[in-house]
């Protein structure tokens, strides 16, 4: 089972360590090593206050004004924040073999799909404030279908600068 | 199509210098900081080019200038809109462009704090009265339930309290709709109006009241929400074809009595007006004071890929951006990011 209860190193930031079996670092996973080619994916999923956290940690975004780079950047968290929701529930409904079933946290294994919350998480370190929300509406715009398909709301999607995450106890 | 517009010494505003202006254009700042007085300044000023020498009327270009901004300010003397304090004299700059080169021109008038009646000092480009096109100033407040009362208020019984954009605005509703074809954008644009307020607002010549009519129902327009008649009034403006390619609309407060959502769709139609066929579009001139109005046109900048110069006031002084370089930084946009930190606060 890989699970961390030990910081992860990402993009200058240090997250965690969390409590034992509710983090899934799902960048390191066996399933997603064999299944990686072509397929951008999130940093870790945490498992917190009854809901799912999916975490991309960026050391930089582009501003909204480069608007090829921006679109480009986007376009990659979209990625990673969607198929890091789909392999994770690819997993959980066993489509990836009872091995990557077996590699999930044991907490993990046990949410009520139905029920539990997710909330996509974009840390991005050194972060303007005022430059957050703009791209966290940009990226819940892209988001959106996604989201809906699933039954979730646009309203769960975060972009934290360090500061922030630092507050919410992400990272130390 | 305005491309300029210059004001100094104009009631709050001590200077402005706004060119480039673009289909969309957005005024932010705080209450009281002068954002209807740019607007009402502008509009004004482009009514009385569209005015002049229309149909058999001669009136003076200086003449109906005084008249329209006695009409839209109702100042007691024209130099009570002077700003107070100052011994400058209050200067305005309109500069206008059109499909055609004749169409293109310039208004420019200045005046100062004891002028009474008339205009001393007023400036104006050669080609002006090849215009054949109506603006309009839709206000913060609604019109359509107290439209006899504004006619009857401001035409027969000459009474002021009810200014001139919202005469103009009783005067174009009442406007007879002219035959021929809307063209794709306008009959696109009416059909999402109505899509947002699930129906159509009309007046009924036998009865002379208007109406929101949803379906088989009619409701009075007394008992139909602001919103919708805010929505509605657009639609009859399109209807009956007193707005037109090349006509400027300045929206007081957009957001006014309207459910976010409502305004996200109004602004995807003014969007789609703006940029029209063809390249010429109806303009918009907004002003407003809400984080979501600014933070949609915003998106609409990158979406469509356009410009949208905003003018902001920040500590007293008035500054330029464009949305589509990002979003200016001022006090709105500080309250926005406090409010983000408490959503993330409280939701993650």
């Amino acid at each position: 089972m890989i699970t961390t209860t030990t910081a992860i190193m990402e993009s200058g930031m240090t997250f965690g360590p969390y409590p034992a079996g509710h983090c899934w670092h799902i960048e390191k996973s066996r399933v997603y090593a064999s299944n990686q080619q072509g397929v951008k994916m999130a940093e870790f999923l945490l498992l917190r206050d009854n809901a799912i956290w999916i975490v991309e940690a960026k050391s930089s975004s582009p501003r909204p004004e480069g608007r090829q780079s921006f679109d480009r950047f986007l376009h990659e968290m979209q990625q990673v924040m969607h198929n890091a929701l789909w392999l994770f529930l690819g997993v959980r409904l066993g489509r990836h073999g009872p091995e990557a079933l077996g590699d999930l946290p044991v907490a993990f294994q046990s949410v009520n799909l139905a029920t539990i919350g997710f909330k996509l998480v974009l840390v991005i370190n050194g972060h303007k404030p005022e430059w957050l929300l703009r791209l966290r509406n940009s990226l819940a715009c892209r988001l959106m279908a996604n989201m809906r398909a699933l039954g979730l709301q646009e309203s769960t999607i975060f972009v934290l600068n360090d500061a922030m995450a630092r507050q919410k106890g992400l990272i130390q | 199509m305005i491309t300029r517009l210059a004001l100094q010494n104009y009631g709050p505003i001590t200077a402005i210098e706004w060119d480039r202006l673009g289909p969309i254009n957005l005024v932010i700042g705080a209450n009281g900081t002068g954002k209807t007085t740019i607007l009402k300044a502008l509009y004004s000023a482009v009514r009385t080019v569209e005015e002049y020498l229309r149909g058999d009327d001669r009136t003076p270009v200086d003449e109906l200038l005084a008249a329209k901004l006695k009409g839209v300010f109702q100042p007691d003397k024209l130099g009570d809109l002077v700003t107070k304090g100052t011994k400058e004299p209050l200067v305005c700059l309109l500069e206008l462009t059109g499909q055609q080169a004749d169409a293109n021109g310039y208004l420019k008038y200045r005046f100062g704090a004891h002028t009474t009646r008339s205009l001393p000092d007023v400036e104006w480009g050669y080609a002006l009265a090849s215009r054949d096109i109506n603006s309009i100033f839709l206000p913060a407040k609604e019109v359509l339930s107290l439209h006899k009362i504004i006619l009857k208020s401001r035409l027969l019984d000459k009474l002021n309290g009810f200014d001139d954009t919202c005469l103009d605005l009783a005067v174009a509703l009442n406007t007879s709709p002219r035959p021929g074809d809307q063209g794709s954008v306008v009959a696109s644009a009416r059909k999402k109006l109505g899509a947002i307020i699930g129906g159509k607002v009309a007046y009924d010549d036998e009865s002379k009241l208007w109406y929101f009519q949803q379906g088989r129902f009619k409701y009075l327009i007394g008992l139909t929400a602001e919103g919708i008649k805010k929505i509605g009034i657009l639609d009859v403006l399109l209807g009956n074809r007193y707005l037109t390619p090349g006509s400027t609309v300045c929206i007081d407060e957009p957001e006014a009595a309207l459910h976010p959502k409502a305004i996200s769709q109004l602004f995807d139609v003014i969007a789609d007006l703006a940029l029209g066929k063809g390249g010429e579009g109806i303009q918009f001139f907004l002003a407003s004071h809400s984080y979501f109005v600014i933070n949609k046109l915003y998106l609409i900048a990158h979406q469509k890929n356009i410009s949208i110069p905003v003018l902001y006031e920040e500590d007293g002084q008035w500054q330029r951006a464009d949305l589509r370089h990002g979003m200016p930084t001022n006090s709105i946009i500080e309250e926005s990011v406090q409010l983000y930190r408490e959503e993330v606060e409280l939701l993650l």
